[in-house]
């Protein structure tokens, strides 16, 4: 140890991996062998570092599935029709965020996602239909932004993934509102008990904070933008939410939300790039 | 080995971000395109089956998107999504729990030589034991050795400083070779580095 800023662990940890890997400058190397000449720990160190060098490099690349035409298929970004080859659709994979996602809805007091999928099924043949009265602050079925209609592709399907237009969005809060009459009186859980309370921190949210899942920031996410743009109070229980849907054709979440003072159902669409408002509509209970 | 991106002068992945900052969806799946090899390549290596791997590599692309309205080019976008994949692997790595069998029969992107057998059991050897050392010190061991990063974009992509990137890069192939049945080491005392962190996922995780 005749050089005393190879003492601390740390340091020489670091400059010893620079020494093994050839990285370390001239100086640094000279400096490091004059350690090892005198400390047999650090040698036998080396030469397992450089054996575990030499086991990495005979890893090869391996062939990779088509993992961004399944994403792009799931995000509706794909135009080439189809192209399925060799790949298993997203709703196959065993822990999909969507699935979890899923799991999560599962959890709300409303019934969850499952329930909403089949409900919005049964009344996926209504689209079309005008919705009446508005009841709330917001009048049902503003338009927040400019929509163009468009052809949904293969009408009918449900869930997760869903073609929505603002004919569907409209039947979808006419259901959610039936549906929220139908629980009971719900006026009195709006404080949601049995909702995660989502204490979203905007700027911090991006980046991984230890031990939540990504799942859990990605869902206080898409909760946090929904109310934001759908004017949702806080005593407004998130009932409804779809993180993959399309609306005209933009990839788009849906979030239904029982607004307790104007006992009402607001469905609210955001484009998932960016949040940005592109309908709502509200239905009273 | 591979993987090596050459250098090209503009960043075609900043333009890519631009145009879907513009409203082109198609630059992400063009982005996707561009990055699924390494990506899989990293999430196969962090997690030691194919269909873990291409999980990730789902999950990872799909917070990528979610998240890319956000990214502002602070730091370039692969090393971005490189922490995009690389928490997507400790996720899955939590819920999965630590056993998995290595595969052998892994699909290698070089035509298969003669002694192919012998280098698929090997190559699986170098998996398991990649598999028993920490996740931390795995990440940084296969952004280094085989996605041909930098310490610094590793340090990015870590959310550590570099010199933590080095120093799991060292104590990583320590614990690598002694995974691999370096018994001759048996006798030595522990590192003067001291051993390893145990392979706790809170502990990888970021500095505030």
């Amino acid at each position: 140890m005749s050089d005393p800023s190879l003492t601390p662990p740390g340091h020489l940890d670091e400059l010893l991996a620079g020494y093994v890997d050839g990285s370390a400058a001239p100086d640094v190397r000279a400096r490091v062998e004059s350690h090892l000449a005198g400390c047999e720990a650090c040698r036998a160190e080396l030469d397992l570092a450089v054996e575990a060098r030499r086991a990495l490099a005979g890893l090869p690349e391996l062939e990779t599935p088509d993992v961004a035409a399944a994403v792009a298929r799931e995000l509706g970004l794909d135009r080439s029709g189809d192209g399925r080859a060799g790949v298993a659709p997203l709703a196959e994979r065993r822990a999909s965020n969507r699935s979890a996602l899923r799991e999560w809805a599962g959890r709300q007091p409303w019934g969850g996602w499952a329930a909403a999928a089949a409900v919005f099924a049964a009344v996926g043949i209504l689209a079309g239909s005008v919705l009446t009265g508005g009841g709330g602050a917001n009048d049902a079925g503003t338009a927040l932004a400019p929509a163009q209609e468009t052809a949904a592709p293969e009408g009918g399907d449900a869930g997760p993934g869903t073609a929505h237009t603002t004919a569907s969005i409209d039947a979808l809060a006419r259901t959610l509102a039936g549906e929220a009459s139908f629980e009971g009186d719900l006026r009195e859980d709006t404080a949601a008990p049995g909702a995660p309370v989502p204490a979203p921190s905007p700027g911090s949210a991006e980046t991984a904070a230890p031990g939540r899942s990504s799942l859990a920031r990605l869902r206080e996410q898409v909760e946090a933008c929904l109310r934001s743009t759908g004017n949702a109070p806080p005593s407004a229980e998130l009932m409804y939410l779809e993180a993959e849907a399309t609306f005209d054709g933009i990839p788009a979440y849906v979030g239904g939300f029982l607004l307790p003072r104007e006992e009402a159902v607001r469905v609210v669409v955001v484009g998932s790039a960016g949040c940005a408002p592109l309908y709502a509509a509200t239905h009273p209970r | 080995m591979a993987a090596v991106t050459g250098r090209p002068a503009p960043d075609p992945d900043r333009a890519l971000v631009r145009r879907f900052h513009g409203g082109d969806q198609q630059a992400f799946v063009e982005l996707m395109r561009r990055h699924e090899r390494r990506v899989y390549n990293l999430a196969y290596r962090m997690l030691g089956r194919a269909e873990d791997a291409r999980d990730a590599t789902q999950d990872a692309f799909l917070s990528c998107y979610r998240n890319l309205a956000r990214f502002r080019g602070d730091a370039a976008f692969s090393t971005w999504l490189h922490r995009i994949a690389v928490n997507a692997c400790y996720d899955l790595l939590r819920k999965r729990g630590p056993t998995v069998e290595v595969e052998e029969d892994v699909t290698e992107i070089r035509a298969p030589a003669p002694d192919h057998a012998d280098r698929a059991a090997a190559a699986a050897d170098v998996q398991r034991g990649l598999l028993a050392i920490p996740p931390e010190f795995r990440a940084a061991l296969v952004m280094y050795e085989l996605q041909d990063m930098t310490i610094e974009e590793i340090a990015e992509a870590l959310e550590v400083p570099s010199g933590t990137v080095k120093s799991r890069l060292h104590r990583g192939r320590i614990a690598l070779a002694r995974a691999l049945g370096s018994g001759r080491d048996a006798t030595l005392s522990p590192s003067p580095g001291g051993e390893p962190s145990p392979p706790n996922a809170a502990s990888n995780t970021p500095n505030p």
